[in-house]
């Protein structure tokens, strides 16, 4: 080993990196809108007198890896730790509405983020918060954009019966094609009546707004062979260990089975894009300060496109996308190689009936 | 017994109200201050919070109406009364013949017997239903293992069924219906079966007529606690049972989780209570239970 700290590999390296980063200060100044200052760490910067921030997240693989990436370089910078809690978006709803809120934020769809900014329920993010492109600028002065994923069909390439692979959500709901459990979700409901309107014949155009009572009528039809998971974690191992031939789970959770040696294959055609999720800060947030300095550094390019890499989801600062090589580009959902494949969701529309969404979708469950 | 220890109290303590002295000897009253205590603020205070917001919310009318008076609570209900009742049956069956195999058995196999009791008694509760689920899940354990077999090509499909939480009912259940017949059975008198042998019984008779007999108050106790549990149960149901078919805990559980309707869960719950105990008063006044548990022989 080196014991002399100051390396000529050293020099070149931090020489790269400094100057790599002197290049990306007016990528970063490029990135946001007009309106907002937006450029991270100007005089209006963020001022973290908090000693923890508690952010809601879906839990397992994806909290190690944004620990790594995001959440111990960012306690670093600031000295205030991140504490992960389960992720239930119901909850965090209660709790914005009643105006006391435990938790700082939740790892929720833009849909969401629009519905309870139109309830008021939420902060506004200060203007030094980076914002990015992929958020509709009529909704920055509440999100910064997270990232992009898409709910896939993820399969097992071993249980096929010969039948070749699948194409699309009809197939996901074709039991008698493709014999086996379906993993599906019981409690996190994004994706899950679009699934079911496509699979049975509805065209791109006319999914939104969405006929709930078909979609239910359509998933009533393989009720019986579908393998209910109370976490992404559960999903992705109902399919890994054969419990389950086909699951429906977010990209990330899929792709990065398929990086190891497993029988496990993603497909793209008809995966249900969701451009931009979003941190929510609801009134009353206990550490709003050291919330809005994390929404900030997770929409800088270089933890966007580290999240890109590592955990497989788009970034929302398409600045990032030049971070990024082919390889890494071919599996994000919001890449130019899945353009034509994927069905865009309408943040839009699906944040008009987000409530009726969560009501009746948590009613078939039961049902 | 009960009688005795009145009596004996309120002759030892004459200045003590008589209610008073049946608690105890005057000078040891002040020592239950601690356990009442804590009944009263681990126990009573939360119990009548929760009976507060449902009455207090919905007034007696709607608990009932919300509870009682509701279709899908009834067939939880029904379908909870079904769980526990069959559970219960098979429970206090097996309870017995493991008792009694424990009494019978020699020392080294009696210890093996004693050891897999406690230790399936003191090992988590989340950690067994998780067994249970490693157990049945498709292409879990068990199927696994019937296709090795060659039994069965295809997966059972018990898991996340209201068939499938039966076996892991009884699995959690058993030691608490074992041990209070355990106690009985320990203290059966030998003599008694070397007489009845000796009049020349055969081995059925002296089941019937001499063991049984000794035993049946332990079985009930086992019994009786073993079915106010499985009604109230929630681990195993909420891991193993099915969304849609649920039992009285996990419907409280989605009331109060998933639709955040607290005062509907509230009501249930204070029904729920109010069944229980219902149950255990006349538990007590036809098999004087409180006795059985008390450790009265």
């Amino acid at each position: 080993m080196d014991h002399n700290p100051l390396t000529r590999r050293k020099v070149l390296r931090d020489g790269a990196v400094l100057g790599g980063a002197l290049l990306f200060a007016p990528v970063l100044a490029s990135c946001g809108d007009d309106e907002e200052d937006s450029t991270s760490g100007s005089k209006n910067g963020p001022d973290v007198t908090s000693s923890s921030v508690v952010v809601a997240t879906f839990g397992g693989e994806i909290d190690e890896i944004r620990k790594k990436i995001w959440y111990e370089p960012y306690t670093d910078r600031y000295s205030a730790r991140v504490q992960l809690v389960p992720w239930d978006v119901a909850r965090f709803i209660k709790m914005a509405e009643s105006g006391r809120s435990q938790w700082d934020s939740i790892d929720i769809d833009g849909f969401t983020l629009i519905d309870l900014a139109g309830r008021d329920l939420l902060e506004k993010l200060p203007k030094w918060v980076m914002r990015c492109d992929a958020v509709d600028s009529a909704w920055r002065a509440y999100a910064s954009g997270g990232y992009a994923y898409s709910f896939n069909v993820g399969y097992r390439t071993d249980k096929l019966g010969g039948q070749g692979a699948p194409h699309g959500w009809a197939d996901f709901f074709d039991t008698k094609k493709y014999p086996g459990k379906r993993s599906f979700p019981k409690t996190i409901y994004p994706g899950t009546v679009e699934a079911a309107l496509v699979a049975d014949g509805v065209s791109r155009e006319e999914l939104y707004p969405l006929d709930f009572e078909r979609g239910f009528r359509k998933l009533d039809t393989i009720k019986g062979d579908l393998l209910f998971y109370e976490s992404y974690g559960q999903g992705a191992q109902f399919l890994i260990q054969g419990s389950a031939t086909m699951a429906a789970l977010p990209n990330g959770r899929i792709s990065r089975l398929t990086r190891g040696e497993r029988p496990v294959e993603i497909l793209w055609e008809e995966a249900l894009l969701y451009p931009w999720s979003a941190w929510p800060v609801p009134k009353g947030a206990p550490n709003a300060d050291a919330m809005y300095a994390l929404v900030d550094w997770m929409a800088q390019p270089e933890q966007q496109a580290a999240n890109a890499r590592e955990g497989l989801y788009g970034p929302t600062n398409t600045k990032a996308l030049d971070l990024l090589d082919d390889e890494v580009l071919e599996v994000l959902p919001n890449s130019p190689a899945h353009l034509e494949q994927v069905i865009v969701t309408d943040t839009a529309a699906l944040a008009k009936t987000d409530s009726e969404y969560i009501e009746k979708f948590f009613a078939w469950v039961g049902s | 017994m009960g009688g005795q220890l009145t009596t004996a109290g309120s002759a030892r303590t004459p200045g003590l109200a008589p209610w008073a002295a049946r608690i105890g000897h005057g000078p040891a009253n002040g020592l239950l201050g601690l356990p009442l205590g804590f009944l009263l603020i681990g126990f009573a205070i939360p119990v009548g919070m929760v009976i507060a917001r449902a009455v207090g919310d919905l007034g007696v009318d709607g608990t009932l109406e919300a509870t009682v008076g509701d279709e899908t609570f009834r067939r939880v209900v029904l379908r909870t009364l079904v769980l526990a009742g069959t559970v219960t049956a098979i429970t206090a069956v097996l309870g017995l013949v493991y008792a009694l195999a424990l009494g019978l058995a020699s020392r080294p196999v009696r210890a093996l017997l004693v050891f897999a009791l406690f230790a399936s008694f003191w090992i988590s509760l989340l950690v067994r239903t998780y067994g249970w689920v490693i157990l049945l899940q498709p292409e879990g354990a068990l199927d696994k293992a019937l296709s090795t077999l060659g039994l069965r090509d295809e997966p059972l499909g018990w898991y996340q069924t209201t068939a499938g939480m039966y076996p892991a009912m009884v699995h959690i259940m058993l030691p608490f219906a074992t041990l209070p017949v355990l106690a009985a059975v320990t203290s059966l008198d030998e003599r008694q079966l070397a007489a009845a042998q000796s009049m020349g019984a055969k081995p059925l008779l002296t089941i019937r007529r001499v063991i049984l007999p000794a035993l049946g108050s332990g079985v009930v106790a086992g019994a009786v606690l073993v079915f106010v549990l499985s009604l109230s149960f929630y681990v195993t149901p909420a891991f193993l049972g099915s969304a849609s078919d649920l039992v009285i805990a996990t419907a409280i559980d989605v009331q109060f989780s998933r639709l955040f309707e607290f005062s509907t869960a509230a009501a249930m719950g204070a029904m729920l209570l109010l069944w229980v105990l219902a149950l255990y008063v006349i538990a007590d006044r036809v098999f004087q239970i409180s006795e059985r548990w008390g450790g009265a022989p």
